[in-house]
């Protein structure tokens, strides 16, 4: 099983930091207009949310494995729920390849699986170098093809 | 082909109305901010009219149809002219509704489902009663003789094969009374809520003489309602509102299934209901990804059970997307009849949760009432006159029984074409899933289930009935079974699509 490359826990770090901030400062606008209790409220809001955030993130990175294997793409992640996914083959509708503002700044990309499924309807590997990405993104598409082919 | 020439015409008042009183109402916030003559008015508002007018006529005349060997083409549009064709064989269900309104001019809506997206294809609002039927059998037949040249293009295609349907199964009256007691719709629950304030005086009178022997408040002012006479009220007339619910659900239910009819014809069910509104509608047999058989907790008894199937498209005037009722409701035998013509699968014996698994509720159920109570306390420190805070206390003994009945009737069945599920005390249903209909395999562990070693699997189809509905789901069964099932269901998926080949 395949792992994701190890700056992914950067990007993830520096997106909690982000959603840390903004609670901060949702919490800050809440105190200044109805609790009143002081700016040390948002600091330790903002505190508490890093010290879940980060050690969360490096968990996650820790857990998250993937692999193409012969019929299926087989995801394993989540930190809390621990969540198992095959994506056979057969069933890729179509595969995108994405790359956000804090990913590119690292130097990653993700690899989105579409199926037609109700609930898992897109699949994402996040933290892919871009050669790996576009790797991925072909060999996937080849392998859809294929096995289209022999039903 | 264009559409019903009565629906020109009230298209045309339609937008005629929406013309004038748009022009009203813009005259009339121009008539405050400057001083605009008044009696301009009754030229403006007429100008407005026949300008929408004119615009539903020309809708009306620039909106056609058309049958060709191989697309359903429409044309529309007045300003952004639109042409759509739709391959016959990507049509999912062809539906046909008949407003009360429009039965008496014995006319009818069409619509045309295909698997992409959350919208209709395509909607013909609306066509004459025998336009509509001519069109559905007509889509049907080209269907099938585009799936017959696809598969054996040498073979002559003999389209006049039955286009009358074959009557597989007939609601009786007896099967919709027992419906109409048996199947209590949530949902009604709202339409009660919002109905008791519009019910006035009468409600509220007799809500407070019932209440007031049992410790109600006197009237429902602020002043007379101490928090404990409130909970007086709320406990009179919860069952006032469950009985008012059952009334609701059940004109609902005799409305929506009255006179409902299945049938076949070749690879299609065909089916229609509906007391004032008549709907119609085309399952293709072999776009349908699973079956549900749904026993609610009264029905159980009686050995009845109804049957819904889902397909990947979107269902016209169903409360669930994707799903439609095969047979509403009757004997168990006939339910599972029906469901093995459709998905010829075996009987049925369910594989239990461990009994881990029913601690695991008894646990959850306990967590909850205790999170009650102590939203309970702090509410009764911050309000004085609200005593009875330890009232969900009552609940404790209940816990366990309602863990046991949620764990016995919880369970999955690995059979050799397909994989079936069970959940649901109150509503029971039973999931079938054929393996060729998989599409992605999901295990998941929350923290609390790696502890006692459990494990919940999905089993996904492409049907957009997994919002509130069954899922086709087995939660809490054993670690390893679970990845035993998660490593099989891939190898049958692969196995059935080879087979099928």
């Amino acid at each position: 099983m395949e792992s994701l490359h190890s700056n992914v826990r950067i990007v993830w770090v520096i997106t909690a930091a982000l959603g840390a901030i903004v609670l901060g400062v949702f919490t800050a606008v809440v105190d200044r207009f109805l609790l009143d209790v002081g700016l040390w409220l948002a600091a330790v809001v903002i505190v508490v949310a890093l010290a879940c955030g980060i050690p969360y993130s490096v968990a996650r990175y820790r857990v998250w494995r993937f692999e193409i294997q012969a019929d299926a793409l087989v995801l394993e992640r989540g930190v809390i729920t621990r969540v198992e996914t095959a994506v056979p083959y057969v069933r890729v509708q179509h595969v995108d390849t994405q790359r956000g503002p804090v990913e590119r700044l690292f130097g990653l990309a993700s690899v989105v699986v579409y199926t037609a499924g109700s609930r898992g309807a897109d699949v994402t590997i996040p933290g892919l170098r871009p050669e790996r990405a576009s790797e991925i993104h072909d060999r996937l598409r080849v392998l859809a093809i294929e096995s289209e082919d022999a039903v | 082909m264009r559409l019903h020439s009565l629906s020109g015409i009230w298209n045309a008042l339609g937008y005629g109305v929406n013309g004038g009183s748009v022009v009203f109402f813009v005259w009339m916030i121009g008539l405050t901010l400057s001083d605009l003559p008044v009696s301009l008015l009754f030229v403006v508002v007429p100008v407005g009219f026949l300008v929408g007018v004119g615009y539903g006529v020309a809708q009306y005349l620039l909106f056609e149809y058309e049958l060709t060997d191989e697309t359903f083409d429409i044309t529309s549009g007045v300003l952004n002219r639109t042409h759509r064709e739709i391959p016959y064989h990507r049509i999912q269900n062809i539906d046909v509704t008949q407003s009360f309104g429009k039965r008496l001019f014995g006319c009818a809506v069409l619509r045309m489902e295909t698997a992409g997206g959350g919208s209709t294809e395509a909607t013909l609002d609306f066509v004459s009663k025998e336009e509509a039927v001519r069109l559905q059998s007509a889509v049907r037949q080209r269907k099938r003789a585009a799936a017959e040249t696809a598969a054996t293009e040498s073979e002559q295609t003999n389209q006049e094969s039955t286009t009358e349907p074959t009557l597989l199964f007939e609601l009786r009256p007896r099967e919709l009374a027992l419906l109409t007691v048996a199947f209590l719709r949530p949902g009604a629950l709202l339409l009660v809520l919002f109905g008791i304030p519009a019910g006035g005086d009468l409600a509220t009178t007799v809500l407070l003489s019932l209440a007031r022997p049992l410790g109600g408040p006197e009237s429902l002012s602020v002043s007379a309602v101490s928090p404990n006479s409130l909970l007086v009220l709320v406990g009179v007339g919860l069952p006032l509102v469950v009985v008012g619910t059952w009334v609701v659900s059940g004109l609902i239910t005799v409305i929506e299934y009255f006179g409902f009819q299945l049938g076949r014809v070749s690879n299609d069910l065909v089916y229609q209901r509906g007391l004032f509104r008549r709907y119609s509608g085309t399952i293709p047999l072999e776009k349908i990804q699973s079956l549900t058989i749904t026993e609610p907790v009264l029905a159980r008894p009686l050995g009845h059970a109804g049957l819904q199937v889902e397909t990947a498209g979107y269902a016209a005037g169903e409360s669930e997307r994707g799903s439609q009722s095969a047979i509403p409701f009757s004997s168990r035998d006939r339910v599972f009849e029906l469901a093995r013509a459709i998905e010829p699968f075996e009987q049925l014996t369910f594989t239990r949760l461990p009994a881990r698994a029913r601690r695991r509720y008894v646990v959850q159920y306990l967590l909850v009432i205790g999170g009650l109570i102590a939203v309970g306390y702090l509410f009764s420190a911050l309000v004085s006159e609200f005593t009875l805070w330890y009232l969900p206390v009552v609940a404790l003994p209940v816990a366990p029984v309602a863990a046991h009945y949620k764990w016995k009737h919880r369970g999955y069945h690995v059979g050799e074409h397909h994989i079936s599920f069970r959940a649901g005390y109150w509503r029971r249903k039973t999931k079938v899933v054929p393996y060729y209909r998989l599409q992605t395999v999901f295990t998941s562990q929350t923290v609390f289930q790696r502890r006692l070693g459990l494990a919940t699997l999905t089993a996904d189809i492409a049907s957009s009935t997994s919002l509130g509905g069954a899922n086709p789901t087995a939660y809490d069964i054993e670690g390893e079974e679970a990845n035993r099932l998660h490593t099989l269901l891939c190898e049958r998926l692969q196995h059935a699509l080879s087979s099928r080949q």
